[in-house]
């Protein structure tokens, strides 16, 4: 039993520990946001905002840029967020923090620009990504808008690589896994996903990505589904080698993947987003996909 | 000097402001991790509080008051920051978990890990008050008006949190550890 007097002291010892410096990177991303963040401006108990000249440059051509996009997708057909990689028009790359890509890092707001990203369980695999304003990094392997990949309208990228063992149920996964568990190739994971019951699946397309082929194919959770029923409340596709878990956030999710074969190495890049999710987040979510470039 | 730069950044000065954050920017970190009990999601929450800051300078009416107008932002960053990690925390989470930097020798493994446990149970706005009340030192007016809450919830927060911690260090029946320094 621990007495009062004494429990205190203990309590204040482990409130007093914890980190005590903020790193200098996070100063430089903040500097990096002031010249694009618009400061309000307060006029007794209204605010309006006040535009500084370069913002209002950047926001216009982030404006033409977008609607460039949008366009092209109208005119295009519905196939908004569906595989069309290799003909989908390519962003114009908002300014890069610097020449070089820089790594990206396990969480935070990102600075418009170029990134190396490293899909989870794929060691010693890189790749390049740009992205626009809005967009957080997430565990060096996944870009979120707004830092939420939630329902009803989020939008993120998620990016996997090596091994990957398919949920035989992604709701009642517990005991679900295969064993032997799913295969290292493209083909192997396109029919497992296939085979998974309560996906509603598109019809798998080759497709050739930064000179890398592969399957492109669009699963979605259904609409209806309670995820209080699945097994720890939780929807579930994949897990990996190191106990990583694909599961979704909420019911009608869809995930486009892009499922290539890169020199031997079997990589997943995920689009997930909603019914919900904004033209302009699609637009920017597809600006992302369509920027990959693998590192050889 | 801060009231200055406070002044220069609400016109408008990016470098007068990047000084203020940096002036600031470790004791916010410090009481973001010891709120969240996490680095990545500490850092998060700091980084989105200083652009909120940046954003919202000129409501700023008393330059004086620019440290406690921006912990209150800090906190308010942290509560969205644990609210907008629940589910995704533990997708993709391959890497470790950094250590916290300033360790007390009086706690032993296994108080850290029953204390640990019963404050991630604690809501993020009790662990506000623990943090303010503990780690800055304020009397529990002072946290009240930091919060922008009454004085009796801020006490009822910090009795529930207090309650909670203490029930933690006695769930187990462990014998006293020779480890501990009293």
């Amino acid at each position: 039993m621990t007495d009062n007097r004494n429990a205190d002291r203990l309590i204040r010892a482990f409130v007093l520990e914890g980190e005590n410096e903020l790193p200098d990177r996070i100063y430089d991303v903040v500097r990096g946001h002031l010249y694009e963040t618009r400061q309000r401006v307060v006029i007794g108990p209204l605010r309006m905002p006040l535009i500084n000249y370069a913002a209002g440059i950047g926001l216009a051509a982030a404006a033409v840029v977008v609607i460039a996009i949008i366009g092209y997708q109208l005119l295009s057909g519905p196939n908004v967020g569906g595989p069309n990689p290799t003909n989908t028009p390519q962003p114009t790359p908002a300014p890069a923090p610097s020449g070089a890509a820089e790594e990206l890092p396990v969480s935070g707001l990102l600075v418009p620009g170029t990134y190396t990203f490293r899909p989870a369980g794929g060691a010693g695999l890189s790749a390049t990504l740009t992205v626009p304003a809005g967009w957080y990094a997430f565990e060096r392997a996944a870009v979120l808008k707004n830092n939420s990949g939630e329902p009803p309208d989020g939008a993120g990228l998620l990016s996997w690589a090596g091994s990957l063992n398919v949920f035989g149920d992604p709701c009642q996964w517990a005991g679900s896994l295969p064993d032997p568990p799913t295969g290292p190739t493209v083909d192997d994971l396109v029919a497992a996903l296939l085979a998974q019951p309560m996906r509603e699946a598109s019809a798998p397309t080759q497709i050739v990505v930064d000179g890398y082929s592969g399957v492109a194919l669009e699963l979605t959770v259904p609409a209806d589904l309670d995820f209080a029923g699945c097994d720890s409340g939780e929807f579930r596709s994949w897990t990996n080698a190191e106990g990583a878990v694909r599961f979704h956030q909420g019911p009608g999710q869809h995930d486009l993947l892009w499922i290539l074969d890169v020199n031997g190495t079997r990589v997943v890049i995920d689009s997930g987003f909603y019914d919900g999710t904004s033209a302009v987040d699609m637009a920017e979510l597809q600006a992302i996909r369509d920027s990959i470039h693998f590192q050889r | 000097m801060q009231r200055d730069l406070v002044e220069r950044a609400k016109k408008g000065d990016e470098e007068a402001f990047d000084a203020l954050a940096r002036s600031a920017g470790d004791r916010c970190m410090a009481i973001a991790s010891r709120i969240l009990r996490d680095a990545d999601l500490a850092e998060d929450a700091v980084q989105a509080a200083l652009i909120t800051a940046w954003r919202e300078l000129r409501a700023l009416r008393n330059p004086d008051a620019f440290e406690p107008w921006l912990h209150r932002i800090v906190i308010h960053a942290c509560y969205a920051e644990a609210r907008r990690r629940t589910r995704w925390s533990d997708a993709l989470r391959t890497l470790p978990v950094e250590a916290a930097s300033t360790r007390d020798e009086y706690l032993t493994v296994v108080d850290r890990d029953q204390l640990e446990r019963a404050f991630r149970r604690l809501t993020v706005e009790q662990r506000a008050v623990l943090v303010f009340h503990h780690y800055l030192g304020l009397p529990m007016s002072e946290v009240a008006l930091r919060l922008e809450i009454p004085v009796e919830t801020a006490k009822s927060r910090l009795r529930h949190a207090t309650t909670a911690l203490r029930a933690s260090l006695d769930a187990d029946a462990r014998t006293p550890s020779k480890e501990r320094l009293a």
